[in-house]
């Protein structure tokens, strides 16, 4: 009813990508999302980190229109993602932690499905990136394994060259090697200029590789952000003691690892 | 529409084989339960159509108990029903490709149910136009085999179920959501339908059965695109069911509008109405009508006949009678002034409220808040003692014209113009009393017969009643045997045969000494008197032959007193059935004294004909096509007194 086509985007180089300002969200009594705020500028890669059930998976189904907040304000590309949907979910690549379409879809079928939605679908990207991640065209997700079911979903995130990209914990559960070919799939998508991306994992490896800044959600709430090292070097202790210090002691661990 | 299409044939995948399932173990099932069943079951001629006919139910009915349904189920997944909610504006896309699915699986599988049963049906020996035929050489009217209704009305539901899918997690119990919301809806429906008794036989049903799934797909869209925007199944309820209401307050408003016009019908265009009584001058009649004539419940008006204004009186369960002075005569309404009023709780059919109307003034003049009506006799017989009918108004009456009535415990001679003769009544009062001649029969109370002439009281023989009194005369009637005339012998309690009379019928007294009476003779309707004196019997000529028909006295108002009802010139008037040569039934007039016979100007095409009164030798008050007219005798011109509608207007 709401679902205006309005696609006038605004520059990118001016205005963020993203921006979430006093966003609540409430299921029953608990305040899962409690006046989050967070900006994305164009051409950055944010990991959000935060413990299972910090609220990550609620951001990002709030970012899709697929929830409703109960307070704030959410713009994407300058725009209210409920009432621009199509406009702005035209933009937006989705990676879910597991796939979210119906089982008896093959990639083919999903493929097909997802071509008349995105204007700027490209079916030699798709098949690119199929052949790439060695995708089963003709299997059906409700017998696919799980990584095989992520490869498909995320060449259906990537196949339209989407502005901004939502990976809510893809990696999480794979194998080592599929994991690879995801995380692999993931940066290559990262190398072309412009992209946006928001991350949600709680992986530390895969948070080094990929993050230019680092969004650290607690309690409903962005309680840290900035690059890794503004994060690192923030003296002032989270309000809650958890093993998110760990987590970030482990994030610097395994950067100078890899810088190693 | 490539959207649209794009949805559609995801429907038909995501659908396919649990409806395929589904619908061909229904038809399997079927197949086998009519091959076991006994062949007269459904193999004889005329059964077959209701073979075929479940066929087609079982088709048509899996698009109410699984293909509706799973329009919402068929998105759910490991997240939901997350994958369609993120795509791009696909809410209302989706939303069509579902209906599109949906109209054709309305369409497609009771027709596939059609073919499966035809096929059957054939593998059986019996063509396609052997299971429509018939060999009754008759006329043959087709009815609709009573499962093709129900699943005709269930049908009308399919996009309400979609739509309470929508309200329910996981879309599951969707059927059960549509029986308890509809069930919920009967609980406002019923009783304002208990409430108008009939109503629902008025209600322009084909509108409406048209308007139940537009509104249905409405509030299912409503449910759909606006719910699942943000939101879940908690907010497609709350989206929907606001849908849901202000779509409902369309046929809502509808409904109420014809229960308000069902207790308040406009008077000058009245479906069906009966005049009930007239006040003694003839200028107010006391009418209950209703709106439509399917309508069980009728408002009473008091209508003015000088001018056609009616005054509503009171609602469908004000209950009118005449009977407010104790005894009353038995019988309908009457020429009175007043008249008896209660109120009748349609749920506990308790009544109450008892008043007293008074319908020259169009007022109400007594009340009695409590339930006893025998309560409001005696205050109105206390307050009202002109209640009482007197004098002329008393339909009793004793030979010489002597008018009797009941004043009290009394039972009231009227001998002269200056005297009046009582004579107590002894034992309990008897509730109402019919007149038979020169005598009545006394109901509740001291039950039995009391004779006007011997001014005595005859109680109950076995095995007979006393059907008429003629000038201290009783005559008796055997229970079993009703044309069997029978009087006391001189001097004896025998009773012996009156045989002038045997096999005749009596229509009542003529005057103090004659029975008219009549019967069938030769094959043709005779009319005789009888003299009770003599014996005598006279044979009054009939103008024409009416064969073996039957031939009636008229009163106006159905009210019949101790003697026959005579209009203001002296004259009877009888009704005799449609015969050959008329088109319809004819009114006649008869003059006992010149013995004349003359056809009135009066129609009686109308089966509600109803004669009201006399006013004059020259005029009648009839109630007929629709209305009460003033019928002048002479000429048979009409004047209509009610209804009196503008020009142009029917």
């Amino acid at each position: 009813m709401n679902d205006h086509d309005d696609t006038v985007a605004p520059n990118a180089s001016q205005q963020a990508v993203l921006a979430v300002d006093g966003l609540l969200v409430r299921f029953g009594r608990k305040r899962v999302l409690d006046g989050l705020a967070l900006a994305l500028h164009a051409g950055t890669t944010t990991v959000l980190l935060g413990e299972n059930g910090a609220g990550k998976s609620t951001l990002l189904r709030v970012l899709l229109g697929v929830l409703r907040p109960h307070a704030g304000t959410v713009r994407v590309f300058g725009q209210d993602p409920l009432r621009a949907h199509r406009a702005v979910l035209q933009r937006i690549g989705y990676v879910p932690d597991v796939p979210d379409c119906p089982t008896w879809m093959t990639a083919r079928d999903l493929f097909a499905f997802l071509q008349p939605h995105y204007p700027t679908w490209s079916q030699a990207r798709c098949d690119e990136l199929c052949d790439h991640l060695a995708v089963p065209l003709r299997t059906k997700f409700a017998s696919m394994s799980r990584g095989q079911g992520m490869k498909a979903m995320l060449v259906g995130a990537l196949a339209f060259e989407p502005e901004l990209l939502l990976l809510d914990e893809p990696f999480a559960g794979l194998d080592p090697l599929v994991r690879e070919q995801v995380l692999q799939g993931v940066l290559a998508a990262l190398q072309q200029g412009g992209r946006t991306v928001l991350c949600a994992t709680h992986e530390l490896e895969i948070a080094s590789r990929i993050a230019d800044r680092i969004a650290v959600l607690q309690q409903g709430r962005i309680v840290k952000q900035g690059t890794l090292g503004e994060v690192l070097g923030q003296d002032e202790p989270v309000a809650a003691p958890s093993g998110l210090h760990r987590l970030l002691a482990d994030v610097a661990a395994a950067r100078e690892e890899v810088t190693a | 529409m490539n959207l649209v299409l794009t949805y559609c044939w995801r429907e038909w995948r995501a659908q396919r084989a649990l409806l395929g399932a589904f619908v061909g173990l229904g038809l399997a099932a079927l197949c086998l339960a009519f091959t076991l069943a006994p062949e007269t079951f459904w193999q004889e001629r005329g059964q077959r159509a209701f073979a075929l006919a479940w066929f087609v139910v079982l088709g048509g009915g899996s698009v109410i108990a699984f293909a509706a349904p799973q329009l919402v189920r068929s998105e759910f997944g490991s997240k939901g029903d997350q994958f369609v909610r993120r795509m791009p504006g696909a809410l209302r896309a989706s939303f069509g490709g579902k209906l599109l699915f949906l109209l054709l699986a309305t369409v497609a599988l009771p027709l596939l149910g059609l073919v499966v049963g035809q096929i059957f049906l054939a593998m059986g020996g019996h063509g396609p136009a052997d299971v429509f035929r018939s060999d009754y050489a008759g006329e043959v009217s087709f009815d609709w085999p009573s499962p093709v209704v129900w699943l005709g009305y269930g049908a009308l539901l399919i996009p309400w179920v979609w739509a309470i899918g929508t309200w329910l997690p996981n879309g599951r119990m969707a059927l059960g959501g549509t029986i308890l919301f509809v069930l919920l809806l009967g609980l406002a429906v019923v009783p304002v339908l208990r409430h108008c008794p009939g109503l629902e036989k008025s209600l322009a049903y084909g509108r409406w059965c048209a308007v139940v799934p537009l509104l249905g797909v409405v509030v299912a869209a409503v449910s759909w695109i606006r719910g699942r925007l943000g939101g879940g199944a908690m907010r497609s309820a709350r989206c929907g069911l606001l849908a849901a209401a202000g779509a409902l307050v369309v046929p809502g408003g509808w409904l109420a509008n014809a229960a308000y016009e069902y207790h308040h019908p406009d008077p000058q265009h009245l479906g069906r109405f009966e005049t009930y009584a007239l006040t003694p001058d003839l200028q107010f009649a006391l009418v209950k009508g209703a709106g439509h004539e399917e309508h069980t419940g009728s408002v009473p008006f008091r209508i003015d006949l000088r001018d056609g204004k009616a005054q509503q009186l009171g609602g469908v369960w004000l209950g009118l009678f005449a009977e407010v002075a104790r005894p009353s005569a038995l019988g309908p309404m009457a020429v009175s002034r007043y008249f008896g009023a209660c109120e009748v709780d349609p749920w506990s059919e308790r009544v109450f409220r008892y008043r007293v109307l008074d319908l020259a003034r169009g007022a109400w003049v007594l009340h009695h808040d409590g339930d006893d009506p025998v309560a409001l006799r005696r205050l109105a017989q206390q307050r009202l003692p002109e209640i009482v009918g007197r004098g002329r108004s008393s339909l009793l009456r004793a030979p010489g014209d002597v008018p009797v009535w009941f004043d009290g415990g009394e039972l009231c001679f009227q001998v002269a113009a200056d005297r009046i003769e009582r004579v107590r009544w002894e034992g309990e009062l008897p509730v109402s009393f019919r007149a038979c001649g020169h005598g009545f029969q006394a109901l509740g109370g001291r039950e039995g017969w009391c004779d006007l002439t011997t001014r005595t009281f005859v109680p109950p023989t076995a095995g007979r009643n006393v059907a008429w009194f003629i000038g201290g005369l009783p005559l008796w009637q055997r229970h079993a045997r009703r044309n069997a005339w029978e009087r006391r012998a001189p001097g004896s309690a025998e009773f012996v045969a009156v045989p002038e009379l045997a096999h005749a019928d009596v229509l009542g007294l003529l005057d103090d000494d004659h029975l008219l009476a009549r019967r069938i003779a030769d094959k043709q309707t005779e009319l005789f008197t009888w003299n009770a004196a003599t014996g005598a019997v006279e044979v009054v000529p009939l103008p024409f032959p009416i064969g073996q028909r039957s031939l009636g006295v008229l009163a106006p108002l159905h009210q019949y007193g101790s003697l026959l009802p005579r209009d203001p010139a002296g004259k009877l008037w009888f009704m005799t059935p449609r015969l050959p040569q008329y088109a319809h039934d004819q009114l006649l007039r008869f003059d006992p004294t010149t013995r004349n016979w003359e056809r009135l100007p009066i129609p009686t095409d109308d089966p509600a004909f109803r004669l009201l009164a006399w006013p004059d030798a020259n005029s009648a008050l009839v109630q007929q096509h629709d209305g009460i007219d003033r019928v002048d005798l002479t000429t048979g011109a009409r004047t209509r007194l009610f209804p009196r509608r503008a020009e142009g207007d029917r």
